[in-house]
C-alpha cells in the first residue's frame, strides 16, 4: 500500500506542469528535421531526434584525478572566476561556480571506495525545470537541460530542487567571461553539456576528451537515442546505474560500477 | 518696425536652418569606431538605418532562438558583432565595445539606454581571434544583406521602452 502511494507518477506530474501554465513546447510529431551534425555551426533547430547523454565508468575513474574538472573549467570559463575582494578563501571555495564535483562514495558495509564526478544528470523530467517560475529553466529538444541566463531572476529554487546538488549561483559581478559562455552576477548555472559544441558540431564534451587524454576513458559521451552510438552500445552491454534512481527522473548521465 | 521684424524672421530662419544642419549630421555620422573590422566594411549585416533602429530587436529576436534552438549560424549573433565593432589599442588589445567613447557607448550614451547585454556578455572577442583582428564574422552576408521580414519586426511600430 505504502509503495503504491510513494510511487512516483509521471502522468501526475505532468498534470500539475500544466495546471501550473507551464506552457511546454513540443516538437511537431512526424517531423524529421535532425541531419547528421558536421564540423558546420547549427543552422537548424535542434530535435528530440537526438537524446545526449553520458556514461560514467566509475572503475576507470582515477582517484585523485581532476583532469574532467580542469577541463571543464577551461572549456566553460569557470577558471576565469576571480574571489571578490575581502572575500574569505573558506567562502569563495564554497560559493564559485563548479560544474562538475569529483565525489567519493564509500560502502560502510565492504569499505569499497568508488570515485565519480558528478554534474547535471540531464534529467528527462528534471525537477529544477518543474520548480522554475518565469521559465528560465528548461530543457532542450535534444536532451540538455540548460538555464536562459535572460530569464532567470536568481531565484535558486532550482538549486534547492536538484537532488545533484548541480547547480551554482553566481554571486558577483564577473569581470573576465568567455564569448562562448556567457556568465553574470544574479543567475544559476550548471553544466551544458558542452551546449557550444553541440552548436559548432563537435563530437564529444571537454570533460570526455580530457578523461581520453589521460588514458582512464571513463567518460563516454553520445546520443542515447541512436542504438548505434559508442555510447548506446556500451550502455546496452554494461549494467549501469541513475544516480537516485527512486526518484524516477531518467537521468542522461548513467553510472556502472558504483 | 518692418525691418525689426524683416531681421527677426531672418534669424529665426537661420536659426532652424542650422539646427537642420546639425540634426542631419548627426543623422550622417557613423559611429562605427576606427581600427574595427566594421570600419572598413560599407555597411553591417543591414544597411545602416535599419541597424540604428532594430538592432534590439534582432538581438531580443534572435537571443530566444539561439538559446532554445541551438541555432548559431546566424547574422544576428552579439558575438559577430562584438568581434565586428570592437577596436584596438595600439598594442593590438581589444577595448571593451561598450568602454567609454566605444561604439556601443557613443549612442547609449546620448540616447541615455541602459544595455544589459554585457552584464552576461564578453566586451571583448574572448579567446581572442589568432590573427589578433576579428575575420569576416558576416562571411558573404553583407554583400547580399536584404530586406528583413516584416513578420518578425515591427520598424514602423511603436517605440518600446528599454528591455533588460
Amino acid at each position: 500500500m505504502k509503495e503504491t502511494s510513494e510511487r512516483i507518477d509521471q502522468q501526475r506530474r505532468a498534470f500539475i506542469a500544466t495546471a501550473a501554465g507551464g506552457a511546454a513546447a513540443t516538437v511537431v510529431p512526424g517531423v524529421l528535421l535532425y541531419t547528421v551534425a558536421g564540423a558546420e555551426p547549427r543552422s537548424e533547430p535542434v530535435t528530440s531526434a537526438v537524446r545526449w547523454g553520458m556514461l560514467i565508468d566509475t572503475a576507470k575513474c582515477a582517484d585523485g584525478c581532476s583532469a574532467c574538472v580542469t577541463a571543464c573549467d577551461e572549456e566553460n570559463g569557470l577558471n576565469l572566476q576571480q574571489k571578490p575582494e575581502g572575500e574569505s578563501e573558506e567562502k569563495w571555495e564554497r560559493q564559485k561556480s563548479v560544474w562538475i564535483r569529483k565525489v567519493r562514495v564509500r560502502d560502510n558495509l565492504s569499505g569499497h571506495i568508488s570515485n565519480l564526478p558528478l554534474m547535471c544528470q540531464h534529467c528527462e523530467h528534471p525537477p529544477c525545470v518543474d520548480v522554475c517560475p518565469t521559465g528560465a529553466s528548461f530543457k532542450r529538444a535534444d536532451g540538455i537541460v540548460l538555464v536562459d541566463r535572460h530569464t532567470c531572476i536568481g531565484c535558486r529554487y532550482c538549486m534547492l530542487a536538484c537532488p545533484y546538488k548541480a547547480r551554482s549561483f553566481i554571486h558577483e559581478r564577473v569581470e573576465s567571461k568567455l564569448s562562448r559562455v556567457p556568465r553574470g552576477k544574479g543567475c544559476v548555472e550548471s553544466c551544458t553539456l558542452c551546449v557550444q559544441r553541440r552548436d559548432d558540431g563537435e563530437a564529444s564534451t571537454a570533460c570526455a576528451d580530457a578523461c581520453a587524454r589521460e588514458g582512464h576513458k571513463a567518460i563516454v559521451f553520445g546520443d542515447i537515442k541512436d542504438s548505434e552510438s559508442p555510447l548506446s552500445r556500451r550502455l546496452a552491454s554494461m549494467a549501469t546505474r541513475q544516480i537516485r534512481e527512486d526518484l524516477a527522473l531518467n537521468t542522461g548521465v548513467r553510472y556502472s560500477n558504483v | 518696425m518692418a525691418n525689426a521684424v524683416i531681421r527677426g524672421s531672418l534669424l529665426s530662419v537661420g536659426l532652424a536652418g542650422a539646427l537642420c544642419a546639425l540634426a542631419a549630421q548627426a543623422a550622417g555620422d557613423s559611429h562605427v569606431v576606427p581600427g574595427s573590422r566594421a570600419a572598413t566594411l560599407e555597411h553591417c549585416v543591414a544597411p545602416t538605418p535599419f541597424m540604428r533602429r532594430n538592432h534590439m530587436e534582432l538581438l531580443l529576436h534572435q537571443r530566444d532562438i539561439t538559446v532554445h534552438t541551438g541555432v548559431v549560424s546566424t547574422k544576428y549573433s552579439i558575438v559577430d558583432c562584438v568581434a565586428c565593432h570592437v577596436s584596438y589599442t595600439g598594442e593590438h588589445k581589444p577595448i571593451p565595445i561598450n568602454g567609454e567613447g566605444q561604439f556601443c557607448d557613443t549612442c547609449h550614451e546620448d540616447a541615455a539606454v541602459q544595455m544589459d547585454c554585457f552584464e552576461c556578455h564578453a566586451t571583448v572577442p574572448v579567446p581572442a581571434p589568432k590573427n589578433g583582428v576579428a575575420g569576416d564574422p558576416h562571411g558573404g552576408l553583407v554583400r547580399d544583406a536584404v530586406a528583413l521580414s516584416g513578420s518578425v519586426l515591427h520598424p514602423e511600430g511603436p517605440e518600446e521602452g528599454n528591455r533588460p
